[in-house]
């Protein structure tokens, strides 16, 4: 047997224990970076809790692409430096083994500071073990960033441009000027707001750009002519994106915008915060769920005209009906699950007995119209013991009914008679699975199981089958941008600007184009289920992207 | 078997080769997952109808796993639906913009028969020493699908041939009633004119009037397309 096939189980089963236990704290552990002076302001910061963590996760997803032929052959370095100019993987391993060989976390933080008006520094820095000078100064000059230790100070080469490094505090410095580095203060860069911070705990990596600088003023300015997005900039305290990536290879992105003026239409656009998840509605069939909690303002808006409607009707019935609409509490879900016609809406209510109020109210109205127009008899059957009456509906005698009920405190209506009941039995007889005891993620259960005002959960059905109806205008666009990247001198572009490795972006982004499509459509083949989510936390709206894969 | 055995194999062997210090390899996946993988796999070497038939088997004996469930829905979803979308899209940016070609294009015929009656009533003065009052006397005859009707006066028009007797009275009406809003009095003299033509290209309240006079001056009075 090959010695790489007899070694690969044991090295499988070495190093993926060991990555476990390092996943094990399980917060953003973060331990700041200390040099911020009183008169700077944080802009923008760019926080990874421990690269090598990241390049191990990094790692899962090779190991899922490299499954096919094409996969292999993208992974391979030749092919990264061609698409990218520099092979990112070989680029953070070689960072890797330099930092720290003794193999500590290795934070990396990217800040961009303002000092008054206008002086924008960048800083880049990578926490490093011991005699980090020495190993990068003798580091071969073989890859896209290189060191050279200048008189004790160090000198790294980055596409092109040289920039000034130094080591202190544990941390390689590496500043965008001279300046940039000459930072001597005593605050640390961790100062994220408590709704960001909130948000980012099980994160791995954290963008975030903050409120009251430069950039804030600047947004400011750009909206000066709409008073609404002015308030929410002005009062805007950070808007963060955050990236978490488990070991099952669920992915959860966030979105975070934090400001004053959020906490404030927060009662307008939220009401009173749900204490279940609309997701828990459906039983674990679903491989689709939709929800979505009405805004109070517009809801209480409705009801409202609703009401001054009821003089107007005649008829005591539907202005039972009207009544018992009421009771609302605004939140509306559809779901499908996975065979044709399986499908289910419902609308939330206050309680289950207003739930059962506006069905028999709704029953009884529609007898009503019924019977006044003299439409045939059998559209309409109410069946069920009285108290939890279910309505079954059908637009002609000879077609098949969709039921209505009120199950729990929701209206529920289906067009399958199993459907209900299985609904039936998880809500009312508490039997049977729910959507979030399906065969789900941690990451997708996490943010499915939160009630949110916008919730929405898809099984994927998509394959990638039609991005390769692609593949040949992409080879046809590959090589007409090559042409033209033939026709621009060489020297059009400043190096110092875009360095010798970035010297012709169309050869980096333009190479085997279908090569990246079929990677990506592989990616998407590859997708089990997204999640959603919707919500205002406090004074942060939090969007929340997360994607499972097989 | 043998095809599984080699998937697996070259997935280990790639695994080993690319590891890094600390990199982490996938967690082993189910068994139904490996199916699903290697449906896929058929499909990229060729034999669609092997992963047709890989998602049929997963859907059918493990409906409610992971890989069974996303057969069940890579089965249920329709390519051509997506592709609607995908056209649908595309159409949706293009209409506007070809819609909005069109009218451009109808907006050149009026200019094209002012310009043939400018052409018409110049001959007719060089020859008679003052304009002729008639599109008939002209010799101008509209285009059998034109748009405009082009007016000598409030009631000398020619409207495109084909039209009934009802129709002519009410789009004449209406055209006239623009003419009249846009303050535009088409007229015959000895030895000046103004002729005018009217159409209503979008189907709005507003029509699109344009003039030309002895001198050849051609003015877009109101336009229907703003």
């Amino acid at each position: 047997m090959n010695l790489r096939a007899a070694i690969a189980p044991m090295a499988f089963l070495l190093v993926f224990s060991g990555f476990s236990d390092a996943r094990a704290a399980g917060v953003f552990a973060f331990e700041g970076l200390p040099g911020l002076a009183e008169t700077q302001h944080l802009e923008a910061v760019l926080l990874i809790e421990d690269l090598r963590e990241l390049r191990a996760k990094m790692e899962l997803q090779r190991n899922l692409v490299a499954r096919t032929a094409f996969g292999r052959d993208y992974l391979k370095a030749e092919h990264q430096r061609a698409m990218l100019g520099v092979d990112m993987y070989g680029e953070i391993d070689r960072l890797l083994a330099l930092a720290a060989p003794k193999g500590a976390k290795v934070p990396v933080v990217a800040a961009v500071l303002s000092e008054g008006e206008g002086v924008m520094h960048g800083q880049l820095a990578i926490k490093v073990e011991d005699g980090a000078i020495e190993r990068f100064a003798k580091a071969p000059n073989e890859s896209a960033i290189t060191f050279t230790n200048d008189n004790g100070a160090l000198k790294v080469t980055m596409y092109g441009a040289t920039l000034p490094a130094k080591v202190d505090g544990g941390w390689l410095r590496i500043g965008s000027t001279d300046a940039a580095l000459a930072l001597a203060g005593t605050k640390t860069l961790t100062a994220l707001p408590d709704a960001i911070t909130r948000w980012t705990k099980d994160s791995h990596v954290v963008l975030a750009v903050l409120g009251g600088g430069v950039v804030s003023a600047g947004l400011n300015k750009a909206f000066a002519d709409n008073p609404m997005a002015q308030n929410l900039v002005s009062e805007a305290r950070a808007i963060a994106m955050t990236v978490r990536i488990d070991d099952d290879l669920s992915q959860v992105a966030r979105v975070v915008f934090d400001s004053e003026a959020v906490k404030q239409m927060a009662p307008m656009i939220k009401g009173q915060a749900k204490t279940t998840s609309a997701a828990a509605t459906w039983d674990a069939e679903a491989l689709t769920a939709v929800s979505i909690a009405v805004p109070p303002m517009l809801l209480t808006g409705a009801l409202t005209i609703a009401q001054m409607q009821m003089p107007e009707i005649a008829d005591p019935s539907v202005q039972e009906v009207i009544k018992a609409a009421q009771a609302v509490d605004g939140r509306l879900s559809l779901a499908t699950f996975g065979a044709p016609g399986d499908w289910a809406i419902a609308a939330d209510f206050i309680d289950a007995a207003a739930a059962q109020t506006f069905v028999n109210s709704g029953a009884n109205a529609l007898k009503t119209v019924l019977d006044r127009y003299a439409v045939e008899p059998g559209l309409m059957r109410v069946e069920g013991k009285s108290g939890s009456e279910v309505v079954k509906l059908r637009p002609d005698v000879t077609l098949p009914d969709t039921t209505v009920a009120a199950l729990g405190n929701s209206v529920v209506a289906a067009r399958q008679r199993v459907r209900i009941e299985r609904l039936s039995d998880l809500r009312n007889a508490k039997k049977g699975k729910s959507l979030l005891d399906g065969p789900l993620t941690p990451a997708i259960r996490e943010v499915l199981a939160r009630p949110s005002i916008l919730q929405a959960y898809v099984v994927t059905g998509y394959d990638g089958t039609t991005l390769e109806w692609f593949y040949w205008p992409a080879k046809m666009a590959e090589v007409t941008l090559k042409q033209m990247r033939d026709l621009i001198p060489k020297d059009a572009l400043d190096p110092n600007l875009y360095g010798a490795a970035f010297a012709n972006p169309a050869s980096m982004t333009m190479s085997r184009l279908p090569l990246t499509l079929a990677v990506a459509g592989f990616g998407l083949a590859s997708v089990y289920d997204y999640a959603v989510a919707l919500d205002v936390d406090d004074s942060a709206v939090v969007l929340q992207l997360a994607g499972s894969q097989l | 078997m043998k095809r599984s055995l080699t998937i697996v194999i070259t997935a280990m062997l790639a695994a080993c080769g690319g590891k890094k210090p600390g990199a982490a390899s996938s967690p082993p996946r189910p068994a139904e997952s490996k199916q699903y993988y290697e449906a896929l796999d058929a499909r990229y070497n060729g034999d669609s109808r092997a992963y047709y038939d890989g998602l049929l088997e997963l859907a059918h004996d493990d409906p409610d796993s992971r890989a069974g469930r996303k057969a069940r829905a890579i089965l249920q979803a329709d390519d051509g639906l997506l592709m609607l979308a995908v056209l649908g899209s595309v159409a949706g940016a293009a209409i506007p913009n070809f819609t909005r070609y069109q009218n451009k294009a109808k907006e050149a015929e009026a200019r094209t028969a002012l310009q043939m009656v400018y052409t018409a009533q110049s001959a007719y003065f060089a020859e008679k020493k003052r304009y002729c009052r008639t599109f008939k006397e002209c010799g101008y005859e509209p285009l059998p699908d034109q748009k405009y009707i082009l007016f000598m006066t409030p009631k000398e028009m020619a409207l495109a041939p084909g039209s009934d007797d009802l129709m002519r009275t009410i789009v004449a009406t209406e055209a006239r009633e623009a003419l009249l809003t846009a303050n535009v009095k088409p007229r015959v003299e000895k030895k000046k004119f103004l002729v005018a033509a009217v159409a209503n290209l979008d189907g709005d309240d507003i029509m699109d009037v344009w003039t030309i006079d002895e001198t050849g001056n051609l003015v877009h009075v109101v336009s229907d397309l703003e």
